[in-house]
C-alpha cells in the first residue's frame, strides 16, 4: 500500500509541466458568497482567451474557502473580511481584489417604508437591535408608536458579511441575535417574504443584477451616518448600485461596514495557470467589478497588490494535493484484488484450484467481515484525537454543562446544542409513537386488504424520500404556519420517523404467536382488549428497542433539521423559539474551521458526542432486537 | 352489562383513533408528494434538466442543473458497485462460512447495524478529516468514498436479511455433493439475486438523497466534472442551496426536489416490483 503510494507521487512529480506553451492546467477558487458573482465573470472571460485552463469556482463562505486554501485543496480562497493572525501564521497571502459593502435591508411590503427611507438607522440603533435587544419593535426604531415587531434575521453560517456587519457596531458575529439563515441569498430570501423582516445583504445581493436597483422585494435601509435622525442629501446614495459603488470609493460610506474583498493563497500561486489568473484578477478583470457593483482597486491599493505578488514566496509546508494520486492508488488496489482473484489460473490441478480459490475467497471475506469492527473503532479514535485539542483546553463538564457559544473568544458551551438536539428529538418520538403505534396495529390486527394497499406502498415513499426533500416540505408547508421553530423541525423529523417505526412494529407484532391472540378473543376479549393485553404487552421490549432506535436516527438527521431549525444556539424554552442541533452545528460551521484552531476541534468533538450517543443507543436496541425476533 | 358496553366503547374509540392515525399518514404523504409535484412542475423546464449552467446562471434563466444530475450519478453509480463487491462476501461469509449464531456473525451483524445507524453527517466529517489528511481536495473520489461507506451497511442489513430465506438443506445438499463453500455460493447466488437487485436499488435511492455526506467531500461546482479528482455538484445539495437564496433560485431547488424524487420513487417502486414479482414466481 505504501509502496503503491510512494511509486504513484514520484511518478506525478516526473512528469513535467510544459509552461511555455499556452496556459493550461486547473485553477479552483472556493469561499465567500460576497465575491462569487464576480469571480464567476472573470473565470468565464479568462477562459474565452485560455481555453486549456479550466476554473472552478465555488461558493460555500469565507471560511470554507480559507479551509481550503489552508489545506492546499483549492488555489485560491474568496475571502470577504480581513485575514485574521491565525492565518497569516499559516502562510496566507491576501490581495485586494474589490471592495464592496454589507448593508442593512428591509423588506418592500414594510409600510412604514417612505419614513424609514426618510429617517435610516445609525450603529447604535443597529447594535441595540442586533446585539442588545432594546429596540424590539418598529415603533421604537422610528419613533413612532408601532407595536409591530422587527423579525431580526441574521446568517446561520459563519461569515464574512456577518462578521463585517457586526464591527460596525463593534460587536462579534456570535454576539447577532434574530432567526439565522443559511447564506446571503438566504435573508435576501428571507427578508423580502416577510414584511417586518430585517437583514443585512452583500451590496451584490441586494441589488438586483440587471436592473442596478434594490432585489425586488427588498429595500435598502440608508445609514444616519451623522446620527441627526435624518437622512440628508449626503448621506444619500442608495437608489442604484453605481451611486452607491461611488459613495463606497469616494469613503463617504463608513468602512466597515465598507470593505475589501481578497483572493487568498498559501505563499505564493503554485503554477503559471493560476498565477496569470490571479495576475488577470488584479488588472484586466477590474473592468469587470463596476458593472458587478463592486469598486475597482486602482492606486495605492494596486501597487500593494503587485508588491505583495514579487515578495510572496513558495510557502515550504505548502501541502500539494494529492488527490491524483489518490486516484492512482485507489484504481491500483481494485486492479490488484483482480489479480489475486486471477492467480487460480496458474494452479495445476483441478482440485488444488478448488482449494485455492476457497482459501482466497474465505481469507479475503473474513478481512472484510473484520474491517467493519476496524472502521467503527477508526471513526471513534479518529474524532477523539481531534477534539483533544479543546478537552485540554477546557474540561469535559465545562463543555457539555456551559451554554456560552462565543468560539472567537474560546469560549465553547455544547449545552444549547445537546439540549436542542434532545428537545427536538423527544418531541419527535412524543408525537410519531401513538401515531405509529396505532397504524401498526391497525395494519396487524385490523388488516384489511384494503388499508394494506394504501398504507404499505405510502410508508415506503416515505422511507424512500430524501431528507432534503422532507426540508423543502417544511419550508414551503409549514414555515408559513410555524416559522423556524422546534415545532416545525420536530413535526418534520416526526414524519420522517414514522416509516421507521411502523415497520419496526409490524414486525415485532407479527412475531408474537397467532394462539395467544385467538385464546384471548375465545375468552370474550375484543381485538382492542386483545391488542392492548396481549400484542403491546408481550411486544413491550421490542416497542422500546423500536423507540430507542428512532430516537438515534432523529438524533442524526441533518439537512432538514438544518433547514428549519432557526440555528440560535439558545436553549429552546418554547415551543415556537428556533432552535440548533449538534449535526447543524457541524454542518453549518465546519467551514470555519481553519480561522481558529480550537473551533475545529470543537466541531469534531460534537460529532464524537453525537457518534458515542448513537452507538450506545443502537447497540442497546439492536441487542433487544435480536432477542425479539429470537423468541419467536 | 355496565362492563360488557364500555369494553364495546373502548373497542370504537380506539377504533377511530386507528383510522384517524392511519389517515393522518396518509394525508402527510399525499402532502408532500403533491407539494413537491406541483411545485416542481410549476418550476421545471426541459431546459433545466439538459443543460449545465450557462454565462448568466447566477441572475436570469440561462442553463439548468445537468451538472448537479450527472454529478449525483457519477457519485452514486461508482459507490453502489464498489459497496457491492465489499458487502456482497460480507453477507456471505456471515451467512455461510460461518454458521448464522456464531461469534463472529453476530459481532459483525451488530458491528454493521450499528454503522446503519450513524449519521451521515458524521461520516462526512470523518471522511473530511481523513481527506485532509492525505491531502485530497473535495472531489467526486470524496463524495464516491463516502457514499461507499454509507451503502455497505444498508447493503449488508438486507443481504442478511434475504440470506436467511435461504433454506438451510439447500446449503447441506452442495456440501455432500463436495462443492466447497465458494461453490456452494453459486447456488446460494442464484437463490438471493432478486432481492439483492431490490436492496441495491433501494441503497442506491438512499445514497442519492443524501446532502450531509457529500457536503464536505464532493465539493460544488457549476460544470460537470470531468475526472475523479474535480469537484462536482450534487443535486440533494444544489436544492439545499439554492432553495434559500433570492429567484430565480429557489425554482430551480423546486425543480430539482422534483427531479431527484421521480428518481428515488423510481428506484424504490422499482425495488417493490422485482421483488413482488420474484415472490410470485416462486412462492
Amino acid at each position: 500500500m505504501i509502496a503503491l503510494a510512494l511509486w504513484s507521487s514520484a511518478l506525478s512529480c516526473s512528469v513535467v509541466r510544459d509552461d511555455s506553451e499556452a496556459l493550461h492546467g486547473q485553477v479552483s477558487v472556493s469561499g465567500a458568497f460576497a465575491l462569487y458573482p464576480l469571480a464567476v465573470q472573470w473565470a468565464n472571460d479568462f477562459q474565452v482567451r485560455y481555453p486549456d485552463v479550466k476554473i472552478d469556482v465555488s461558493a460555500g463562505g469565507a471560511g470554507k474557502g480559507m479551509t481550503d486554501v489552508l489545506n492546499g485543496m483549492v488555489d485560491y480562497a474568496m475571502l470577504s473580511r480581513e485575514l485574521h493572525q491565525e492565518e497569516a501564521d499559516a502562510g496566507a497571502v491576501a490581495f485586494v481584489v474589490g471592495r464592496d459593502a454589507v448593508i442593512p435591508v428591509f423588506s418592500s411590503d414594510n409600510p412604514h417604508i417612505d419614513l424609514i427611507l426618510k429617517r435610516g438607522i445609525t450603529d447604535k440603533q443597529a447594535r441595540d437591535i442586533w446585539v442588545t435587544g432594546k429596540i424590539t419593535t418598529w415603533g421604537q426604531l422610528l419613533g413612532t408608536g408601532d407595536r409591530h415587531k422587527i423579525n431580526v434575521y441574521t446568517r446561520s453560517d459563519a461569515c464574512g458579511a456577518a462578521q463585517t456587519f457586526a464591527s460596525w457596531f463593534d460587536s462579534k458575529q456570535e454576539e447577532l441575535h434574530g432567526t439565522a439563515v443559511f447564506g446571503d441569498p438566504g435573508i435576501a430570501g428571507a427578508v423580502s417574504k416577510d414584511k417586518w423582516g430585517i437583514g443585512f445583504n452583500n451590496l451584490a445581493y441586494a441589488y438586483d443584477a440587471q436592473t442596478h436597483r434594490a432585489r425586488p422585494g427588498l429595500a435598502v435601509l440608508p445609514i444616519d451616518i451623522d446620527g441627526d435622525g435624518d437622512i440628508g442629501p449626503e448621506e444619500r446614495f442608495y437608489d442604484s448600485k453605481e451611486q452607491l459603488v461611488n459613495a463606497i470609493e469616494l469613503d463617504k460610506f463608513p468602512a466597515p461596514p465598507a470593505r475589501n474583498l481578497y483572493f487568498v493563497t498559501k505563499g505564493a500561486p503554485k503554477d503559471s495557470a493560476s498565477l496569470a489568473f490571479l495576475k488577470y484578477a488584479l488588472k484586466d478583470g477590474q473592468r469587470f467589478n463596476e458593472p458587478a457593483g463592486y469598486v475597482k482597486i486602482t492606486g495605492k491599493l494596486h501597487n500593494d497588490n503587485m508588491k505583495l505578488l514579487r515578495t510572496a514566496r513558495k510557502s515550504m509546508d505548502l501541502k500539494r494535493n494529492t488527490t491524483d494520486n489518490v486516484v492512482v492508488v485507489f484504481i491500483a488496489l481494485i486492479v490488484f484484488v483482480v489479480a489475486l482473484c486471477s492467480g487460480s489460473v496458474f494452479q495445476k490441478s483441478l482440485n488444488k484450484k478448488r482449494i485455492y480459490k476457497q482459501n482466497l475467497s474465505s481469507a479475503f471475506m473474513f478481512l472484510l467481515t473484520v474491517s467493519s469492527v476496524f472502521l467503527l473503532i477508526a471513526m471513534i479514535g479518529g474524532l477523539t484525537y481531534k477534539s483533544l485539542p479543546i478537552l485540554q483546553e477546557n474540561s469535559f463538564w465545562d463543555l457539555i454543562s456551559s451554554s456560552e457559544w462565543k468560539p472567537s473568544q474560546k469560549k465553547f458551551g455544547f449545552l444549547p446544542f445537546i439540549t436542542g438536539t434532545l428537545s427536538v428529538t423527544l418531541l419527535s418520538i412524543a408525537i410519531a409513537l401513538p401515531l405509529s403505534l396505532l397504524t401498526a396495529v391497525s395494519l396487524t390486527e385490523y388488516s384489511k386488504k384494503i388499508v394494506k394497499k394504501f398504507v404499505f406502498p405510502a410508508l415506503d415513499i416515505l422511507a424512500a424520500l430524501p431528507s432534503v426533500i422532507y426540508g423543502v416540505w417544511g419550508i414551503l408547508l409549514l414555515i408559513p404556519i410555524t416559522g423556524y421553530t422546534l415545532l416545525t423541525a420536530s413535526l418534520v423529523l416526526c414524519v420522517m420517523v414514522l416509516p421507521i417505526m411502523v415497520s419496526l412494529f409490524v414486525e415485532i407484532f407479527s412475531t408474537v404467536p397467532q394462539d395467544l391472540r385467538d385464546a384471548s378473543m375465545s375468552l370474550g376479549a375484543t381485538t382492542w382488549q386483545t391488542t392492548r393485553r396481549v400484542v403491546l404487552r408481550k411486544s413491550l421490549s421490542g416497542i422500546f428497542a423500536a423507540v430507542v432506535l428512532a430516537l438515534s436516527k432523529a438524533m442524526g438527521e441533518t439537512i432538514a433539521v438544518m433547514m428549519v431549525c432557526g440555528s440560535i444556539p439558545a436553549i429552546p424554552k418554547s415551543l415556537f423559539k428556533g432552535f440548533y442541533t449538534l449535526p447543524a452545528l457541524i454542518g453549518n460551521n465546519y467551514g470555519e474551521m481553519a480561522s481558529v484552531p480550537l473551533y475545529e476541534s470543537a466541531i469534531m468533538f460534537a460529532a464524537l458526542i453525537l457518534l458515542v450517543i448513537v452507538v450506545i443507543f443502537n447497540v442497546l436496541s439492536r441487542v433487544i432486537l435480536y432477542r425479539v425476533q429470537k423468541g419467536e | 352489562m355496565a362492563k360488557l358496553k364500555s369494553k364495546f366503547i373502548e373497542e370504537n374509540i380506539f377504533r377511530v383513533l386507528m383510522w384517524m392515525c392511519v389517515g393522518i399518514v396518509l394525508l402527510v404523504v399525499l402532502s408532500i408528494v403533491w407539494t413537491i409535484f406541483v411545485k416542481g412542475f410549476g418550476s421545471i423546464s426541459w431546459e433545466m434538466i439538459f443543460q449545465v449552467p450557462g454565462q448568466n446562471w447566477n441572475t436570469s434563466d440561462d442553463g439548468g442543473f445537468l451538472n448537479a444530475i450527472l454529478g449525483s450519478l457519477m457519485v452514486v453509480a461508482p459507490a453502489t458497485v464498489l459497496a457491492m463487491f465489499i458487502s456482497v462476501p460480507v453477507v456471505f461469509y456471515m451467512n455461510l462460512y460461518r454458521r448464522r449464531s456464531n461469534w463472529l456473525s453476530y459481532l459483525a451483524r451488530l458491528v454493521y447495524d450499528v454503522l446503519y445507524g450513524i449519521p451521515s453527517i458524521v461520516y462526512g466529517a470523518f471522511a473530511f478529516m481523513v481527506m485532509v489528511m492525505v491531502g485530497m481536495r473535495a472531489s467526486v473520489l470524496g463524495g464516491i468514498i463516502v457514499s461507499t461507506l454509507l451503502i455497505i451497511p444498508m447493503f449488508i442489513r438486507s443481504g442478511d436479511e434475504i440470506s436467511k430465506s435461504v433454506p438451510d438443506d439447500m446449503i447441506d445438499a452442495a456440501y455432500s455433493l463436495g462443492a466447497t463453500k465458494l461453490e456452494t455460493l453459486r447456488v446460494v447466488l442464484k437463490q438471493v439475486l432478486p432481492g439483492m437487485a431490490t436492496a441495491t436499488l433501494l441503497a442506491v435511492g438512499k445514497a442519492i438523497g443524501d446532502a450531509a455526506a457529500v457536503m464536505f467531500t464532493a465539493g460544488f461546482s457549476d460544470s460537470v466534472a470531468d475526472s475523479l479528482s474535480s469537484p462536482t455538484a450534487t443535486l440533494p445539495l444544489a436544492i439545499f442551496n439554492w432553495i434559500t437564496m433570492p429567484d430565480p433560485f429557489p425554482g430551480r431547488a423546486y425543480a430539482a426536489a422534483l427531479v431527484l424524487t421521480v428518481l428515488v420513487l423510481i428506484l424504490s417502486l422499482g425495488g417493490r416490483w422485482i421483488t413482488n414479482h420474484f415472490t410470485k414466481n416462486n412462492m
